[in-house]
C-alpha cells in the first residue's frame, strides 16, 4: 500500500477548508449529494468562524497519472494560534504539507509560524497559491515571496483556485511525487501518536492517531503512556470522512480506535500509545501537557443556571481536555467557575458553545493571565485570580507570562506598530523585510497586555493588512500591582485586575470614568474609587436621579403601567447587586473596552 | 371624599372621538369618525343601562367624559348620557360630572348647554401658551383661543374649572415654562393639571425623539418640577398629585378615586374599568363597540381576575402618586420599605405609607424597588 500523510497549512482564509473539500472530492471520497461546503468542520461554530478546532482526517483514495494507487491521508490540523500545540501534534503524523498562501494577501504571520513549525518536523513543503481566479491576484508577487521569505524556488509553486476547481488534479499529483512515503517498522513494537479525542455518546471516547511504528488489531490491551490509562480496543476504523472499520491499521496507516474509555483525559493530544504488556518503553518525542494561559470567571446571568453551567461544563471538557474548570464564588456575581482556557481564541469558542449550545446567558469577567509569585514564606505560588493575589507584604515578587509575538505588515504601519506594542511594554527582537512593502517585526510582549485587546487594536491600527502569531516565550519578574475596584465602598472582587505600576493611575481613572458611563442613576449618590492596595488612585460620583416619576397614570393606564413594573422584577435577575448597588452586567466587560 | 362614600364609585365615559390627531397623544382617538357620534351616544345609553345591575345599590360619586375630545359632544347627546345614568344608577346630585374640552370646540353656547345637562365641571386642554409649541405638538387651537375658551367656561357659569398644561416641551426653557404657568395660575382656576410632555413610543412624537430629531430639555426636568411646585404652592394649590394641583376641596374627586384604588365603571369603546377584583377593557372599535353594545348592552374585550398580589402591587402604584399616600389597609409593610423609609424614600407608620418629597420625584424606581424587593 502507497501511503501519504500530509496536511494543509495556512493562514486563516487562505482557503484551506475549501482545498480539502475539492480534493475529496476529486478523490470520489463523498458523493455530490454529500458534499457540503467545508466537510471537515462538522461543527457549526467552526463553519461560521472558519476555522478548524479539532483535529480531522480524511483517507482517500487516489489513483495517480501513471496508474498507480495511493491511499492519501488528509490531517486536517486546527488552524489558530491557540492552538499550535496541536497542530505540531498533527504535523508529527504527516511527512509533508500543502502550504497555502492567498495570492491576493500574500504571506501572512501565521503562513510563517506553520513554515517554522512544519520545517521543525522536517515535513516536505509543496507552495500551493489560491485564489488565483481572483482580479487582485498577483501570483508573480507571491510566488517571489515564497521563494525569498520561506525559500522554497519559484518553479515549485502550483498556482490552484479551490473555488473554481482550477489546479487540483496538479496538486494530488505533487503529493504522490514530491512527498516522501511514511517510514516507520510494521515489525516493530507498536507506538502510535494520538492526533485528538473526542467522547462520542455510543463509543465513549473516540481517539484518532497515527501508527508511527508497529500495528494495532481488535481486541489489544493498550497503554496510554503519559497517563498509564489502560484500555482494550473494540473497534478499528478509518474516515473516509465517514468512518469505516478496518481490521488493523498499521505503521504509516492514520485512523481511530475506541475501546469502552469514558474520560478523554485519559487520552491526551500527543501522548504515546503502546501495547500494554510488552509495548515499547520509549514514547515518541514532543509530548506536552496543554496548560491554560488564559483564566476568566464564567458566571451564569440567572444564579438558578449554575447547576445547568456545571453541567454544560464537564459536557464540554469531556471533547476538551486542553479546558479546565474549577467553582469559584464572587462577592458580586455569586457561583460560578474559574475557567482555564489556552487563549484568547479558545475562551471565545467556549463561551460561544456554552450560550449557543446549551443556552446558558453568562457574564464573564476579563481574562487573566497566570502568575507565578514568591511568597515571603519562600513558596511559590500560581495566581489565575486577581482577586487572590497576595497582599504586597505577603510576596516577595510577582512574574509573568511573556510570548515571543511574530507582526506581518505593510511597512506603513511600522511605526503604528511599534508605538502600540511599546504601549504594551513590548520589547522588540528583530525586524526584517519580506519584501520591499512587507516587514516582520518581532516582539517580547506580557501576556496580559495582550489578552485584553490587542488583537483589535492591531487591525484597527493597520487596517485590517496586520497578522500576528505568537508563542509562550517565558516567565519575567514584573513591577506588577492590584487594582481594586469599589462601589460605594466595597471591593467588587469580580473587577479587580493585575496591571505594571507605571499603568495603574492611568487605567484607575479610565475604569471610574468608564463605570460612571455604565452604573445607571439609583435614588442615591454612588461612589466609584480605583485603589491600590488601600491607597485610592481615582473617584467618581454617579448622582443620584433626581426625578423619575410617570406623568400621567390614570383608569385607562393602570393595567399596562402595573405590567411594565412587573417585568422589571424579572429583569432583576439580569443585573448584580453590589451592596444596594445594581451594576448592569455590560461593566463587568469594561476592562476588555479601556484604551 | 367623605367617609360614606366609601362604597362608592366613579364612572367613566370614553369619548373616542378627535378633529385630528395631537402628536404625542397614545390615548385611544380616532379622528374622522365624527358621523359616528349620534349612534355611539345611543350604544353608550344602552350600556349604561345594562351596566347598572353591576353597581346596584352603590352610588356614583364622579363621573368623567374623557377622551378623544368629549366637547365634540352636543350638550343634547351629554344630556342623553347624563340622564341614562341618572335614570338606571344612584347619581346624587352633588356628584362631581367632568367633561374635557378643547379650547377650539368650547362655545360659550356649547359649555352653557354642558352645564346645563348637568355637567358642574370642566377641563380645558390649553397644554401651551406659546403658538409655535402647540402647532409643533400638533394642536390644532391658538393660545389665545385658549385663554378665550376659559373666560367663556366661566362665563358659562362652571365655578370648577380646570386647565391642562404641559411641561419640558422641545426647546422649552424654565423661564418659558414659569412665564405660561404664571399666566396660567392667574386666571382663576380651581384645578390645574401640569404634566411633562412623555414621548410614547406609539406616538409620532416618540419616534422623533427616539430618531434623536427632537430633544427635551430633560437635563432640567426636575427644575420643572420643583419650579412648578413652589409657584403653585405660592398662588394657593396645593399639589396633591404628581402632576396635579387644586385650591382647597377642588381635587379632582374622579381621579382621586383611582389613585384610592375605589371602583370604577368604564362605558364606551376602550374604556377601562375595575369592580373589585374585575379588571377590563372594551372593544376599542367604535363601529364594532356600537355593535356590541347594541346587541348585548356590554363590549367587554379583556377582562382580568386581580389576585391579592397585584392588587398590592396597584394600590401602591397608584396610592404613593397622592401627596397625602394611603391608609395601608391590609398591605403587608416588606423589608424594602423599611430600607427605603431609612433612605428617606418613604414615610411609613403602622397604619400608613406615603412617599417623601424626594421619594415622590422618584417614584418610579421607588415602585420598581418594592416590586422587586431591592
Amino acid at each position: 500500500m502507497d501511503i501519504r500523510n500530509f496536511s494543509i497549512i495556512a493562514h486563516i482564509d487562505h482557503g484551506k477548508s475549501t482545498l480539502a473539500d475539492r480534493l475529496l472530492e476529486r478523490c470520489g471520497a463523498l458523493s455530490s449529494r454529500e458534499m457540503k461546503a467545508q466537510v471537515l468542520d462538522d461543527m457549526d461554530i467552526e463553519r461560521e468562524r472558519g476555522i478548524t478546532i479539532k483535529a480531522r482526517t480524511a483517507r482517500l483514495d487516489y489513483t495517480a497519472r501513471d496508474g498507480r494507487e495511493y491511499v492519501l491521508n488528509l490531517i486536517d490540523t486546527p488552524g489558530h494560534v491557540d492552538f499550535s500545540y496541536e497542530v505540531s501534534r498533527s504535523l508529527s503524523a504527516c511527512e509533508g504539507a500543502l502550504l497555502i498562501v492567498d495570492a491576493t494577501q500574500g504571506i501572512e504571520a501565521q503562513t510563517l509560524a506553520n513554515v517554522h513549525l512544519a520545517l521543525e518536523h522536517d515535513l516536505a513543503l509543496i507552495p500551493v497559491i489560491n485564489k488565483v481566479d481572483l482580479p487582485a491576484a498577483d501570483v508573480e508577487d507571491v510566488a517571489r515571496q515564497i521563494q525569498e521569505v520561506i525559500g522554497l524556488p519559484k518553479s515549485e509553486v502550483i498556482p490552484v483556485s479551490a473555488k473554481m476547481g482550477v489546479g487540483i488534479d496538479e496538486v494530488l499529483e505533487a503529493i504522490v511525487t514530491r512527498l516522501p512515503a511514511p517510514r516507520g517498522d510494521v515489525a516493530a513494537l507498536p507506538r502510535v501518536l494520538l492526533l485528538d479525542s473526542w467522547y462520542d455518546a455510543y463509543q465513549g471516547v473516540v481517539s484518532l492517531v497515527r501508527v508511527m511504528d508497529g500495528a494495532l488489531s481488535p481486541g489489544d490491551e493498550i497503554v496510554f503512556m503519559s497517563t498509564g490509562a489502560r484500555h482494550k480496543i473494540d473497534k478499528l476504523g478509518v474516515f473516509t470522512p465517514k468512518a469505516r472499520e478496518v481490521e488493523r491499521l498499521q505503521a504509516g496507516e492514520v485512523g481511530y480506535f475506541t475501546g469502552a474509555i469514558r474520560d478523554v483525559a485519559d487520552a491526551r493530544v500527543g501522548d504515546t500509545i503502546t501495547l500494554a504488556r510488552g509495548g515499547a518503553t520509549k514514547p515518541l518525542p514532543g509530548f506536552k501537557e496543554a496548560k491554560p494561559m488564559v483564566f476568566s470567571g464564567l458566571y451564569p446571568v440567572d444564579g438558578d443556571d449554575y447547576e445547568r453551567l456545571r453541567d454544560a461544563l464537564s459536557k464540554l471538557r469531556l471533547n476538551d481536555s486542553s479546558f479546565h474548570y474549577e467553582p469559584e464564588t464572587s462577592l458580586a456575581l455569586g457561583f460560578g467557575f474559574r475557567c482555564g482556557f489556552l487563549g484568547l481564541l479558545h475562551m471565545g469558542i467556549i463561551r460561544e458553545r456554552l450560550e449557543r449550545e446549551f443556552d446558558l446567558e453568562l457574564i464573564s469577567t476579563a481574562p487573566s493571565v497566570v502568575y507565578k509569585v514568591k511568597l515571603t514564606s519562600g513558596e511559590e505560588i500560581s495566581v489565575d485570580n486577581p482577586a487572590k493575589l497576595p497582599q504586597p507584604n505577603e510576596r516577595l515578587s510577582v512574574a509573568e507570562p511573556f510570548i515571543e509575538a511574530t507582526i506581518i505588515c505593510p511597512h506603513d504601519y511600522i511605526g503604528a506598530v511599534m508605538t502600540l506594542c511599546r504601549e504594551r511594554r513590548g520589547e522588540q527582537k528583530k525586524m526584517e523585510y519580506l519584501t520591499p512593502t512587507r516587514v516582520s517585526m518581532e516582539f517580547y510582549l506580557p501576556l496580559n497586555e495582550v489578552v485584553l485587546d490587542f488583537f483589535d487594536k492591531l487591525k484597527s491600527l493597520s487596517r485590517g493588512y496586520a497578522s500576528m502569531d505568537y508563542e509562550f516565550y517565558g516567565w519575567r519578574e514584573s513591577d506588577l500591582v492590584k487594582l481594586d475596584l469599589l462601589v460605594n465602598g466595597e471591593p467588587v472582587d469580580t473587577l479587580s485586575i493585575i496591571v505594571h505600576r507605571d499603568k495603574a493611575h492611568e487605567l484607575g481613572k479610565e475604569l471610574t470614568a468608564k463605570m460612571r458611563e455604565l452604573i445607571p442613576r439609583h435614588m442615591f449618590d454612588i461612589a466609584i474609587q480605583a485603589a491600590i492596595g488601600g491607597k485610592i488612585i481615582s473617584r467618581a460620583n454617579v448622582k443620584a436621579m433626581r426625578k423619575n416619576v410617570l406623568a400621567k397614570c390614570y383608569g385607562g393606564d393602570i393595567t399596562r403601567k402595573r405590567k411594565l413594573l412587573e417585568k422589571q422584577k424579572e429583569g432583576k435577575k439580569r443585573m448584580k447587586s453590589v451592596g444596594s448597588v445594581e451594576i448592569p452586567q455590560e461593566a463587568f466587560l469594561a476592562m476588555l473596552k479601556t484604551s | 371624599m367623605k367617609k360614606g362614600d366609601a362604597d362608592s364609585f366613579g364612572v367613566y365615559l370614553h369619548i373616542p372621538f378627535c378633529k385630528s390627531k395631537c402628536l404625542y397623544c397614545d390615548f385611544h382617538s380616532l379622528p374622522g369618525q365624527e358621523k359616528l357620534i349620534g349612534r355611539y351616544v345611543a350604544a353608550l345609553a344602552g350600556e349604561i343601562k345594562a351596566s347598572a345591575e353591576l353597581v346596584a345599590g352603590r352610588r356614583a360619586a364622579s363621573v368623567f367624559f374623557g377622551g378623544g375630545t368629549p366637547s365634540l359632544l352636543t350638550p343634547a347627546q351629554a344630556g342623553t348620557v347624563i340622564d341614562a345614568l341618572a335614570g338606571s344608577m344612584k347619581l346624587p346630585s352633588r356628584a362631581e360630572i367632568t367633561i374635557e374640552a378643547n379650547p377650539e370646540s368650547a362655545t360659550l353656547a356649547r359649555l352653557k348647554g354642558f352645564r346645563a345637562a348637568g355637567v358642574n365641571r370642566v377641563s380645558l386642554g390649553v397644554q401651551s401658551l406659546n403658538n409655535e409649541q402647540l402647532r409643533a405638538l400638533g394642536r390644532i387651537h391658538t393660545a389665545s383661543q385658549a385663554r378665550g375658551a376659559i373666560a367663556r367656561a366661566f362665563d358659562a357659569g362652571f365655578t370648577n374649572v380646570s386647565g391642562d398644561l404641559m411641561y419640558a416641551l422641545p426647546g422649552q426653557t424654565t423661564d418659558e415654562w414659569m412665564d405660561d404657568l404664571t399666566e396660567a395660575a392667574s386666571w382663576g382656576l380651581t384645578h390645574l393639571s401640569c404634566y411633562q410632555l412623555t414621548p410614547e413610543a406609539s406616538t409620532p412624537y416618540g419616534r422623533a425623539v427616539a430618531r434623536g430629531d427632537v430633544e427635551q430639555p430633560l437635563d432640567e426636568e426636575s427644575e420643572f418640577f420643583d419650579e412648578t411646585e413652589s409657584l403653585l404652592r405660592s398662588k394657593g394649590y396645593d399639589h396633591y398629585e404628581v402632576s396635579n394641583y387644586a385650591r382647597r376641596g377642588r381635587a379632582c374627586a374622579h381621579n382621586v378615586g383611582y389613585w384610592e384604588y375605589r371602583d370604577y365603571v368604564g362605558l364606551g369603546a376602550g374604556a377601562h374599568g375595575k369592580l373589585g377584583t374585575r379588571r377590563w377593557i372594551n372593544i376599542k372599535s367604535p363601529t364594532e363597540y356600537i355593535k356590541r353594545a347594541r346587541a348585548t348592552g356590554h363590549a367587554v374585550w379583556r377582562a382580568e381576575k386581580l389576585t391579592p398580589d397585584l392588587i398590592q402591587i396597584e394600590r401602591l402604584m397608584l396610592g404613593l402618586r397622592l401627596r397625602r399616600g394611603i391608609p395601608l389597609d391590609g398591605i403587608e409593610i416588606t423589608p424594602i420599605m423599611r430600607t427605603l423609609s431609612r433612605r428617606g424614600l418613604l414615610r411609613l407608620t403602622a397604619r400608613h405609607i406615603r412617599a417623601t418629597a424626594r421619594g415622590w420625584r422618584v417614584l418610579d424606581s421607588v415602585l420598581r424597588a418594592l416590586v422587586r424587593g431591592g
